[in-house]
């Protein structure tokens, strides 16, 4: 195949995932309304949204723990429906979560052999070179559940990389780290776009690294996709600044 | 400080285990024992296997099973029942292995059979669903012809000694080890510490729940064919609830999740109660004291530094793969 063109501002590359009119209701309520949503190859994306807009809904949606009620969900061309979470990983999903969900019983080697899989060859090579490019190599005997937060934030997503995934989705990678732990982290994203080849849907509420590190942003209110664009385009968005601020704020700027 | 590094341990099998066997023997031979130890010595083995095995669904899946010993019951009658009917043709040093591996066999059956509606379901359902599955096969035996009813089973060949009892604990306590140290073991202990995060990193946690209890139940199964060739009488009233409850507690006790925690808890609570015999009305009171004081007692901080040593927390990587 043609090596696709790495800069996705200029690419026109397939759309790794691809939602169309997707929707969720709890009950009455609508959580996500008739979402149209499509993440590029080799993209960083950008979630945002007030609390309580539905991201970490959409997420759940994606990764196939709700069951949409309305609209479908394409991963490289494929609808996911009827996929059980282990499966989709299996075809390329890998996520984090907002509030760690690491096997904080085992070690923290053991944490990225197990997302491996079981075919894989010199796994426990591959998982030293991973941990190494997360800066835990040296911890790798010890369990993690006793890891400060920052690294056990890192395991995660070195856990999630371990399943080799084409789309990796990372809700919050920057919560609760401090300003210089969240520069590292930005940067460290963007390497690992280049180095593992994987299109990255983020959710994060702190803009500077949204700002700095998505080539998109798409940004979600009560449900709704308010805007999409360039983190230029988004940062002069009057809808989004209002979404955020409020009306009256957002006219005294 | 000690630890126990994995050289140690190899020592600990090969050195140890037989070296238990052969003290054992020759004490048996020289008549040092006492009648009523001696007959502990079986109980002491099927208790280690069935602590063994439900440390598996306990410690490594980390899900609640309060069933164990219907599986016993339903191994100890298939086994009986084989070594009833072949009694005659077959010689002992076939049937036996035979009987066992059947007990097993059914054992699994059957929790396969069960684990398929089972872990559909999220939560402690396991817990009551296993309960009542215990109590029904005890009901069902009790009422059947065929498995000798409320009167039980008799006749069967008394073929259980020390010595195959001793095989089957340490094969099993070899087999949970590499079970434990297994893929499957690594994936089973990742569902128990979080299953939303196990089935995002793509591991089928229903698959390995299943499998888990599966082999739990399966090596529970050996173990009532250890009981039943060794009592010959079988009645379905010993595998009630409480005999569940008394294997979970070895395992809570042992700390959940540590196989040498199994081990010497399921000794220390088959010995507890013959060595505080001399108590008379009082044995069962003061027991039960003990029970609480240890139980409270393994959260202490002592407790916790020997269980720490213990722990495999040290483990060449090798080990996994």
């Amino acid at each position: 195949m043609e090596q696709l063109n790495r800069n996705p501002k200029l690419s026109t590359c397939l759309n790794v995932l691809e939602t169309k009119g997707l929707g969720i209701d709890f009950g009455g309520l609508t959580a996500l309304n008739s979402l149209d949503f499509r993440v590029k190859e080799n993209e960083i994306c950008g979630l945002i949204g007030p609390n309580g807009a539905g991201k970490t809904t959409l997420f759940n949606l994606l990764t196939n723990i709700y069951k949409p009620s309305r609209g479908s969900i394409s991963f490289m061309g494929q609808d996911t429906a009827g996929l059980i979470p282990h499966q989709l990983n299996h075809r390329g999903v890998a996520r984090t979560f907002q509030n760690i969900r690491l096997f904080h019983q085992l070690s923290v080697l053991e944490n990225i052999l197990v997302a491996m899989r079981p075919s894989r060859q010199n796994r426990v090579k591959e998982a030293y070179e991973l941990l190494h490019f997360f800066q835990l190599d040296s911890q790798s005997e010890q369990v993690a559940g006793n890891l400060p937060y920052g690294s056990q934030r890192k395991l995660e997503i070195a856990r999630a990389l371990a399943s080799n995934p084409t789309l990796l989705l990372l809700d919050e990678p920057a919560a609760g780290m401090n300003p210089v732990e969240t520069k590292v982290l930005s940067q460290q994203i963007s390497q690992i776009r280049d180095r593992f080849q994987v299109s990255i849907l983020l959710i994060e509420h702190d803009m500077k690294l949204v700002m700095d590190i998505c080539d998109v942003i798409w940004v979600l209110n009560f449900g709704q996709f308010i805007a999409y664009g360039t983190p230029l385009e988004i940062a002069k968005n009057q809808q989004v600044i209002e979404a955020y601020l409020g009306r009256r704020e957002a006219a005294r700027c | 400080m000690l630890r126990f590094s994995k050289q140690m341990k190899r020592w600990f099998a090969w050195i140890l285990l037989p070296g238990i066997y052969i003290v054992v023997l020759l004490l048996l031979q020289e008549k040092l024992l006492s009648r009523h130890t001696q007959s502990l010595l079986v109980p002491l083995c099927m208790n280690i296997i069935l602590a063994l095995s439900l440390n598996i669904v306990v410690g490594m899946l980390g899900e609640l099973s309060l069933g164990h010993a219907g599986f016993m019951s339903i191994g100890a009658y298939a086994g009986s029942l084989f070594s009833l009917q072949t009694q005659e043709y077959l010689p002992t040093l076939l049937r036996y292995p035979l009987a066992i591996l059947l007990g097993a066999l059914v054992a699994g059956f059957f929790a396969g059979v069960l684990s398929v509606p089972v872990f559909r379901l999220k939560g402690d359902y396991l817990a009551i669903v296993t309960l009542a599955f215990g109590e029904i096969v005890r009901s069902l035996i009790i009422n059947f012809a065929w498995t000798g009813g409320a009167a039980g089973l008799k006749g069967t060949p008394r073929d259980t000694t020390f010595t195959t009892a001793y095989l089957l604990t340490v094969f099993v306590w070899l087999l949970s080890q590499k079970i434990y140290h297994s893929r499957l073991g690594l994936e089973m202990r990742a569902v128990r510490d979080n299953a939303i995060a196990a089935e995002a990193c793509g591991i089928d946690v229903i698959n390995r729940k299943r499998a888990g209890f599966i082999l739990a139940a399966a090596i529970a199964g050996s173990a009532g064919v250890l009981y039943s060739h060794y009592y010959t009488i079988l009645t379905a009233g010993v595998f009630d609830y409480n005999r569940s409850i008394e294997i979970l507690v070895m395992v809570v006790l042992g700390g959940m999740g540590s196989m040498i925690g199994s081990v010497i808890s399921a000794m220390t609570l088959t010995i507890a109660p013959e060595a505080l015999r001399f108590l008379n009305d009082y044995r069962m009171l003061i027991y039960s004291l003990l029970l609480i004081t240890a139980m409270i007692g393994r959260q202490s901080r002592i407790f916790g530094q020997l269980q720490q040593r213990l722990k495999e927390v040290k483990r060449p990587h090798g080990a996994i793969e």
